[in-house]
């Protein structure tokens, strides 16, 4: 299936990805974000909250905004 | 609802509209503007070291400090970016952005659209940073000016600024102007795609970050800054600052050295043995020959007034028993 992978950290991006058939939010976010813990970052499907064990669907967007941006002065 | 329907996916034609144009992001314009910004703080410490302004220099140390923070962000992201050209942007429809418009609905306190000014809006919950309360923002999207730098603004709804500055309604919010700090290359990268929803969940997320290495005016200080001797809460622009350890003292509170004029608190001056005012650590020395501190005017040569006077007592008697000897001697 093929997922719109958005990520609001760093320089940020938004492209498609292929993933297997299931995967689940959790799944998605350790592949692409990395080793860092997903309750520090706003995890939107559809533009919805959802829960870590949420299967995708094929067209979803999912998109990962870290709680911890830090502004300046 | 049917109404409300229709005008959103007006204002999504709209921004739709404004996004066309919109210029691709550009990383190395960042890395350019970040490096520019290093220099300047590396020569202001400079200047200040070279004048010997101590609180001056760690003031603009932390500053360059977090500059270069954000270079080295800056230059990460530019090599991301450099990855990800190869692969298709993401391309924005009027569907997409009234999805967008529908989903702020849902995630923040308050939406407003206004069509003539071209204004998307929408209001924050409470926020509150450190045990300071600084209550919600509106942060402004300004559509018609999206591939500018910065086109949008953050307001405090219900203002709580600090005690030195009206303008500075949250520690990182000057004038209606947020400093992005490093969320500053995803906002620029989520206006360029039409991800307007994601826009602001990046803002507010920096709304709700505290970052006490590069403030406007840190939270500690919110409320005044406290006086070191009598602990009294102080504006920060009227605070002065002990010489020799730095803290910050209140005006009362703060003693001039009588030989330097410089500030200092109680504990870093100490009265002169000979007159009595308060000398500083630096200027008070001790009498060659009693060891006791004095300041400068007190001492001649090295010897206070009193150890001058038994000085010359002593020579006096000295001389005037060896005239009573050559006058023994003599008879």
């Amino acid at each position: 299936m093929q997922v719109l992978l958005i990520s609001n950290d760093a320089g940020g991006y938004a492209h498609h990805v292929e993933a297997p058939d299931g995967t689940t939010v959790q799944q998605m976010f350790e592949r692409h974000i990395g080793p860092y813990k997903a309750d520090s970052y706003l995890i939107r499907v559809n533009r919805q909250p959802a829960t870590a064990d949420q299967h995708l669907r094929d067209g979803d967007r999912v998109s990962f905004t870290p709680l911890k941006i830090e502004g300046a002065a | 609802m049917n109404n409300q329907i229709k005008m959103d996916y007006r204002a999504a034609a709209d921004i739709l509209q404004s996004l066309s144009g919109v210029r691709q992001s550009q990383p190395f314009t960042a890395l350019d503007e970040s490096v520019m910004q290093c220099r300047r703080w590396q020569q202001r410490l400079e200047s200040a070291t070279r004048r010997n302004w101590p609180t001056a220099a760690k003031d603009t140390a932390d500053r360059l400090r977090g500059a270069l923070d954000i270079l080295r962000m800056r230059a990460s992201h530019a090599i991301d970016d450099l990855h990800r050209r190869s692969q298709s942007r993401l391309v924005p429809t009027a569907t997409s952005i009234y999805r967008d418009l529908e989903a702020l609905r849902s995630e923040f306190e308050g939406v407003a659209i206004d069509r003539a000014k071209q204004k998307l809006t929408v209001q924050t919950s409470s926020i509150t940073l450190e045990d300071v309360q600084l209550g919600s923002f509106e942060i402004h999207l300004n559509w018609k000016y999206i591939q500018e730098t910065s086109p949008f603004d953050v307001t405090a709804v219900d203002p709580h600024p600090p005690a030195s500055s009206a303008s500075i309604p949250h520690p990182h919010v000057r004038d209606d102007s947020l400093c992005e700090g490093e969320g500053s290359d995803a906002i620029r990268r989520a206006l360029s795609d039409g991800r307007i929803y994601d826009f602001f969940c990046i803002v507010e997320q920096i709304l709700r970050t505290y970052n006490a290495g590069s403030a406007y005016v840190s939270l500690s200080d919110w409320d005044g800054v406290t006086c070191h001797d009598c602990g009294q809460s102080v504006d920060p622009d009227e605070a002065r600052c002990c010489y020799k350890c730095e803290q910050e003292l209140c005006e009362e509170c703060s003693t001039s050295c009588c030989d330097c004029s410089d500030s200092y608190c109680s504990d870093c001056v100490s009265p002169c043995h000979g007159c009595g005012d308060d000398c500083c650590y630096y200027c008070l020395k001790s009498c060659d020959d009693c060891g006791e501190k004095f300041c400068h005017p007190c001492l001649n040569e090295g010897i206070c007034d009193d150890c001058t006077h038994q000085q010359n007592e002593a020579k006096a008697e000295a001389e005037a028993e060896q005239q009573a000897e050559q006058s023994s001697a003599a008879v």
